[in-house]
Protein backbone atom coordinates (compact mmCIF):
# COMPACT_ATOMS: atom_id res chain seq x y z
CA UNK A 1 0.00 0.00 0.00
CA UNK A 2 1.59 3.64 -0.77
CA UNK A 3 2.24 5.78 2.30
CA UNK A 4 1.48 8.96 2.97
CA UNK A 5 2.97 11.42 5.89
CA UNK A 6 0.96 14.32 6.49
CA UNK A 7 2.73 17.15 8.17
CA UNK A 8 -0.03 19.35 9.49
CA UNK A 9 0.43 21.34 12.89
CA UNK A 10 -3.60 21.12 13.65
CA UNK A 11 -4.52 17.11 14.63
CA UNK A 12 -7.85 17.78 13.52
CA UNK A 13 -6.80 17.26 10.09
CA UNK A 14 -4.89 14.10 10.99
CA UNK A 15 -7.88 12.42 12.25
CA UNK A 16 -10.13 13.08 9.19
CA UNK A 17 -7.59 12.41 6.27
CA UNK A 18 -6.33 9.40 8.09
CA UNK A 19 -10.24 8.49 8.61
CA UNK A 20 -10.95 9.24 4.84
CA UNK A 21 -7.58 6.98 4.08
CA UNK A 22 -8.67 3.84 5.36
CA UNK A 23 -8.06 1.25 2.81
CA UNK A 24 -6.46 3.94 0.27
CA UNK A 25 -3.45 4.18 1.49
CA UNK A 26 -1.33 3.89 4.65
CA UNK A 27 -0.96 7.07 6.87
CA UNK A 28 1.44 9.01 9.22
CA UNK A 29 1.09 11.97 11.11
CA UNK A 30 3.63 14.53 12.11
CA UNK A 31 2.94 17.94 13.57
CA UNK A 32 6.73 19.09 13.83
CA UNK A 33 8.78 19.48 10.82
CA UNK A 34 12.04 17.78 12.98
CA UNK A 35 9.65 14.98 13.42
CA UNK A 36 8.59 14.41 10.19
CA UNK A 37 11.83 15.15 8.53
CA UNK A 38 13.33 12.16 10.86
CA UNK A 39 10.62 9.90 9.37
CA UNK A 40 11.11 10.91 6.10
CA UNK A 41 15.08 9.96 6.32
CA UNK A 42 13.98 6.75 7.47
CA UNK A 43 11.11 5.53 5.75
CA UNK A 44 9.64 5.96 2.23
CA UNK A 45 6.70 7.85 1.48
CA UNK A 46 5.35 8.32 -1.78
CA UNK A 47 3.41 11.86 -1.35
CA UNK A 48 3.74 14.06 1.39
CA UNK A 49 0.62 16.16 2.14
CA UNK A 50 1.99 19.61 3.82
CA UNK A 51 0.53 22.44 5.76
CA UNK A 52 2.11 25.84 4.96
CA UNK A 53 1.62 27.58 8.10
CA UNK A 54 2.94 25.47 10.15
CA UNK A 55 3.74 26.25 14.04
CA UNK A 56 7.86 25.50 13.50
CA UNK A 57 8.40 26.89 10.63
CA UNK A 58 6.68 27.61 6.99
CA UNK A 59 6.09 24.72 5.02
CA UNK A 60 7.22 26.54 1.41
CA UNK A 61 10.38 27.37 2.95
CA UNK A 62 10.41 23.62 4.20
CA UNK A 63 9.83 22.48 0.19
CA UNK A 64 11.81 24.61 -1.10
CA UNK A 65 14.95 23.77 1.01
CA UNK A 66 14.42 19.83 0.95
CA UNK A 67 13.14 19.71 -3.14
CA UNK A 68 16.45 17.65 -3.76
CA UNK A 69 15.85 14.99 -0.95
CA UNK A 70 12.21 14.55 -2.27
CA UNK A 71 12.96 14.11 -5.62
CA UNK A 72 15.04 11.76 -4.89
CA UNK A 73 13.02 9.71 -3.13
CA UNK A 74 10.16 10.10 -5.74
CA UNK A 75 8.50 11.69 -3.02
CA UNK A 76 5.32 14.37 -4.29
CA UNK A 77 4.13 16.91 -2.22
CA UNK A 78 0.71 18.32 -1.81
CA UNK A 79 0.31 21.52 -0.54
CA UNK A 80 -2.84 22.00 1.79
CA UNK A 81 -3.05 25.83 3.28
CA UNK A 82 -5.61 28.01 4.25
CA UNK A 83 -3.68 30.15 2.45
CA UNK A 84 -5.72 31.40 -0.92
CA UNK A 85 -3.98 33.40 -3.04
CA UNK A 86 -2.79 32.88 -6.40
CA UNK A 87 1.04 33.55 -5.59
CA UNK A 88 1.26 31.51 -3.30
CA UNK A 89 -0.50 28.49 -5.13
CA UNK A 90 1.89 29.11 -8.38
CA UNK A 91 4.90 29.54 -5.94
CA UNK A 92 4.08 25.75 -4.82
CA UNK A 93 3.36 24.68 -8.77
CA UNK A 94 6.76 26.31 -9.28
CA UNK A 95 8.82 24.31 -6.82
CA UNK A 96 7.38 20.94 -7.86
CA UNK A 97 4.27 20.68 -6.01
CA UNK A 98 1.96 18.08 -7.69
CA UNK A 99 -1.12 19.75 -6.04
CA UNK A 100 -2.43 22.44 -3.93
CA UNK A 101 -5.39 21.74 -1.87
CA UNK A 102 -7.25 25.19 0.02
CA UNK A 103 -8.79 24.80 3.48
CA UNK A 104 -11.33 24.08 4.36
CA UNK A 105 -11.45 21.34 2.02
CA UNK A 106 -13.99 18.51 1.35
CA UNK A 107 -12.24 15.03 2.48
CA UNK A 108 -13.41 12.78 -0.38
CA UNK A 109 -11.94 15.33 -3.14
CA UNK A 110 -8.36 15.43 -1.21
CA UNK A 111 -8.32 11.62 -0.91
CA UNK A 112 -9.23 11.84 -4.80
CA UNK A 113 -6.46 14.18 -5.00
CA UNK A 114 -3.98 11.82 -3.52
CA UNK A 115 -5.01 8.88 -5.01
CA UNK A 116 -4.91 10.34 -8.98
CA UNK A 117 -1.66 11.48 -8.07
CA UNK A 118 0.16 7.95 -6.96
CA UNK A 119 -1.83 6.76 -9.43
CA UNK A 120 -0.27 8.56 -11.84
CA UNK A 121 3.34 8.39 -10.23
CA UNK A 122 2.81 5.35 -10.94
CA UNK A 123 2.47 5.24 -14.87
CA UNK A 124 5.01 8.04 -15.24
CA UNK A 125 7.89 6.83 -12.50
CA UNK A 126 11.10 8.31 -12.86
CA UNK A 127 12.67 6.57 -10.16
CA UNK A 128 12.43 2.91 -8.55
CA UNK A 129 12.93 2.15 -5.07
CA UNK A 130 13.98 -0.23 -3.70
CA UNK A 131 14.66 0.41 0.21
CA UNK A 132 18.43 1.55 -0.09
CA UNK A 133 18.57 1.55 -3.75
CA UNK A 134 17.21 3.87 -5.84
CA UNK A 135 17.22 3.65 -9.62
CA UNK A 136 16.50 7.09 -11.67
CA UNK A 137 14.85 5.53 -14.98
CA UNK A 138 15.43 8.53 -16.50
CA UNK A 139 19.28 8.89 -16.55
CA UNK A 140 19.94 5.27 -16.13
CA UNK A 141 21.80 6.30 -12.48
CA UNK A 142 21.90 4.07 -9.45
CA UNK A 143 21.91 5.53 -5.70
CA UNK A 144 22.44 4.20 -2.30
CA UNK A 145 21.17 5.41 0.64
CA UNK A 146 24.25 5.20 3.34
CA UNK A 147 23.40 6.93 6.71
CA UNK A 148 20.81 9.62 5.39
CA UNK A 149 22.64 10.49 2.35
CA UNK A 150 22.68 9.15 -1.44
CA UNK A 151 25.67 8.35 -2.74
CA UNK A 152 25.70 7.96 -7.07
CA UNK A 153 27.07 4.22 -7.90
CA UNK A 154 28.58 4.43 -11.31
CA UNK A 155 27.45 1.72 -13.38
CA UNK A 156 27.91 0.67 -16.86
CA UNK A 157 24.84 0.70 -18.80
CA UNK A 158 24.50 -2.74 -18.91
CA UNK A 159 25.39 -2.96 -15.20
CA UNK A 160 22.25 -0.75 -14.25
CA UNK A 161 19.94 -2.60 -16.87
CA UNK A 162 21.46 -6.23 -14.84
CA UNK A 163 21.07 -4.44 -11.50
CA UNK A 164 17.53 -2.89 -12.23
CA UNK A 165 16.51 -6.78 -13.47
CA UNK A 166 17.51 -7.95 -10.31
CA UNK A 167 15.53 -6.00 -8.16
CA UNK A 168 12.84 -5.65 -9.92
CA UNK A 169 12.75 -9.74 -9.65
CA UNK A 170 13.26 -9.81 -6.19
CA UNK A 171 13.67 -13.64 -4.60
CA UNK A 172 13.36 -15.02 -8.05
CA UNK A 173 16.37 -17.24 -9.50
CA UNK A 174 17.73 -17.08 -12.90
CA UNK A 175 20.51 -18.55 -14.92
CA UNK A 176 22.98 -17.45 -16.54
CA UNK A 177 21.44 -18.05 -20.15
CA UNK A 178 18.23 -16.63 -18.81
CA UNK A 179 19.96 -13.55 -17.87
CA UNK A 180 21.51 -12.94 -21.19
CA UNK A 181 18.35 -13.25 -22.70
CA UNK A 182 16.38 -11.06 -20.39
CA UNK A 183 19.23 -8.51 -20.46
CA UNK A 184 21.56 -8.74 -22.88
CA UNK A 185 18.61 -9.19 -25.12
CA UNK A 186 20.15 -10.26 -29.06
CA UNK A 187 23.56 -9.44 -28.56
CA UNK A 188 26.10 -11.39 -29.58
CA UNK A 189 29.18 -12.34 -28.73
CA UNK A 190 28.96 -12.48 -25.17
CA UNK A 191 29.46 -15.56 -23.00
CA UNK A 192 28.23 -16.79 -19.77
CA UNK A 193 31.31 -15.99 -18.23
CA UNK A 194 30.62 -12.24 -18.67
CA UNK A 195 27.14 -12.72 -16.02
CA UNK A 196 29.48 -13.88 -13.35
CA UNK A 197 32.08 -10.76 -14.06
CA UNK A 198 29.18 -7.85 -14.11
CA UNK A 199 27.49 -10.05 -11.04
CA UNK A 200 31.10 -9.42 -9.68
CA UNK A 201 31.59 -6.27 -10.16
CA UNK A 202 27.53 -4.82 -9.27
CA UNK A 203 28.65 -7.19 -5.81
CA UNK A 204 31.61 -4.68 -5.41
CA UNK A 205 29.79 -1.39 -6.04
CA UNK A 206 26.43 -1.78 -4.24
CA UNK A 207 27.04 -2.49 -0.73
CA UNK A 208 23.14 -2.79 0.42
CA UNK A 209 22.00 -2.78 4.01
CA UNK A 210 19.26 -4.70 3.02
CA UNK A 211 20.05 -6.87 -0.27
CA UNK A 212 22.54 -8.87 -2.05
CA UNK A 213 22.99 -10.76 -5.43
CA UNK A 214 23.20 -14.61 -4.33
CA UNK A 215 24.21 -17.46 -5.87
CA UNK A 216 22.08 -20.31 -6.27
CA UNK A 217 23.70 -23.33 -6.99
CA UNK A 218 22.55 -24.85 -10.16
CA UNK A 219 20.17 -21.96 -10.09
CA UNK A 220 21.98 -19.24 -11.18
CA UNK A 221 21.82 -15.89 -9.81
CA UNK A 222 19.15 -14.51 -7.33
CA UNK A 223 18.58 -10.80 -5.88
CA UNK A 224 17.61 -11.47 -2.62
CA UNK A 225 16.92 -9.85 0.77
CA UNK A 226 20.09 -10.21 3.74
CA UNK A 227 19.38 -12.68 5.81
CA UNK B 1 -30.66 22.00 15.48
CA UNK B 2 -29.65 19.19 13.56
CA UNK B 3 -26.48 18.60 10.97
CA UNK B 4 -25.83 16.25 8.70
CA UNK B 5 -22.57 14.46 8.41
CA UNK B 6 -21.04 12.02 6.11
CA UNK B 7 -21.13 8.59 7.84
CA UNK B 8 -17.45 7.87 7.17
CA UNK B 9 -17.28 10.42 10.24
CA UNK B 10 -19.06 8.42 12.74
CA UNK B 11 -16.17 7.18 14.72
CA UNK B 12 -14.33 10.87 14.82
CA UNK B 13 -16.93 13.44 15.07
CA UNK B 14 -17.78 13.04 18.50
CA UNK B 15 -14.23 13.30 19.72
CA UNK B 16 -14.43 16.01 17.22
CA UNK B 17 -16.91 18.25 19.02
CA UNK B 18 -15.45 17.41 22.64
CA UNK B 19 -12.34 18.61 21.71
CA UNK B 20 -14.36 21.72 20.74
CA UNK B 21 -16.17 21.99 23.62
CA UNK B 22 -12.61 22.15 26.20
CA UNK B 23 -11.37 24.39 23.30
CA UNK B 24 -14.19 26.82 24.68
CA UNK B 25 -12.81 27.47 27.65
CA UNK B 26 -9.67 28.09 26.39
CA UNK B 27 -10.73 30.47 24.25
CA UNK B 28 -12.30 32.09 27.19
CA UNK B 29 -8.94 32.08 28.92
CA UNK B 30 -6.96 33.33 25.95
CA UNK B 31 -9.76 36.66 26.02
CA UNK B 32 -9.53 36.97 29.14
CA UNK B 33 -5.72 37.59 28.98
CA UNK B 34 -6.08 39.28 25.80
CA UNK B 35 -3.48 36.45 24.26
CA UNK B 36 -4.18 37.43 20.44
CA UNK B 37 -1.71 35.10 19.32
CA UNK B 38 -3.10 32.19 20.31
CA UNK B 39 -6.93 33.37 19.35
CA UNK B 40 -5.66 33.61 16.13
CA UNK B 41 -4.00 29.77 15.69
CA UNK B 42 -7.23 28.65 17.20
CA UNK B 43 -9.50 30.16 14.43
CA UNK B 44 -7.13 29.91 11.80
CA UNK B 45 -7.36 26.12 12.82
CA UNK B 46 -11.51 26.07 13.61
CA UNK B 47 -11.70 27.50 9.89
CA UNK B 48 -9.56 25.21 8.54
CA UNK B 49 -10.76 22.18 9.83
CA UNK B 50 -14.62 22.48 11.16
CA UNK B 51 -16.29 22.92 7.49
CA UNK B 52 -14.22 18.85 6.63
CA UNK B 53 -16.04 18.11 9.77
CA UNK B 54 -19.75 19.06 8.32
CA UNK B 55 -19.61 22.17 10.98
CA UNK B 56 -19.80 25.09 8.68
CA UNK B 57 -21.13 27.72 11.15
CA UNK B 58 -17.87 26.48 13.59
CA UNK B 59 -15.63 27.15 10.50
CA UNK B 60 -17.14 30.88 10.08
CA UNK B 61 -17.08 31.65 13.31
CA UNK B 62 -13.25 30.71 13.58
CA UNK B 63 -12.94 33.04 10.35
CA UNK B 64 -14.07 35.87 12.33
CA UNK B 65 -11.84 35.22 15.55
CA UNK B 66 -9.00 34.82 13.36
CA UNK B 67 -9.67 38.19 11.67
CA UNK B 68 -10.56 39.96 14.82
CA UNK B 69 -7.54 38.49 16.39
CA UNK B 70 -4.89 39.65 13.85
CA UNK B 71 -6.64 43.17 14.33
CA UNK B 72 -6.46 42.72 17.97
CA UNK B 73 -10.01 43.65 18.57
CA UNK B 74 -11.65 41.67 21.08
CA UNK B 75 -15.14 43.51 20.39
CA UNK B 76 -17.08 41.15 19.31
CA UNK B 77 -14.90 38.14 20.87
CA UNK B 78 -17.19 36.84 23.52
CA UNK B 79 -20.06 36.48 21.35
CA UNK B 80 -18.23 34.84 19.02
CA UNK B 81 -17.01 31.85 21.62
CA UNK B 82 -20.54 32.41 23.49
CA UNK B 83 -21.87 31.45 19.86
CA UNK B 84 -19.55 28.49 19.25
CA UNK B 85 -21.00 27.42 22.83
CA UNK B 86 -24.02 27.42 22.04
CA UNK B 87 -23.88 25.63 18.65
CA UNK B 88 -22.33 22.92 20.98
CA UNK B 89 -25.00 22.70 23.08
CA UNK B 90 -27.71 22.30 20.43
CA UNK B 91 -26.06 20.63 17.77
CA UNK B 92 -27.30 17.19 17.10
CA UNK B 93 -25.46 14.91 14.37
CA UNK B 94 -27.32 13.01 11.78
CA UNK B 95 -25.34 10.47 9.82
CA UNK B 96 -26.26 9.84 6.22
CA UNK B 97 -24.39 7.82 3.37
CA UNK B 98 -22.10 9.73 0.83
CA UNK B 99 -24.74 8.68 -2.12
CA UNK B 100 -27.33 10.23 -0.08
CA UNK B 101 -28.64 14.07 -0.25
CA UNK B 102 -27.33 15.78 2.16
Amino acid sequence: MKKVLILDDDVEIHEIVSAYAKGSFEVSCFERIDRAMQELKESHFDLVILDIGLEDGDGIRFFAENKEFFAQRNCKILLLSGEKSLSKKLEAFHLGAVDYVVKPFEPLELIARVRANLSSEEQRQEWYVKKDIRFNLESGTVFLEEEGELNEVPLSPIEFKLMIFFAKNEGRAFTREQLLDKVWGETLHVSERTVDQHVSKLRKKIKSQFYEIRTSRALGYRFTALK
Amino acid sequence: MIIKVSSDLEDILPKYLQNRKQEVEELKSFLANKDFESLKVRGHRLAGNAPSYGMELLGSLGVKIEADAKREDLSNMGDYIQEIEEFLIQVEVEYVDDDEDW
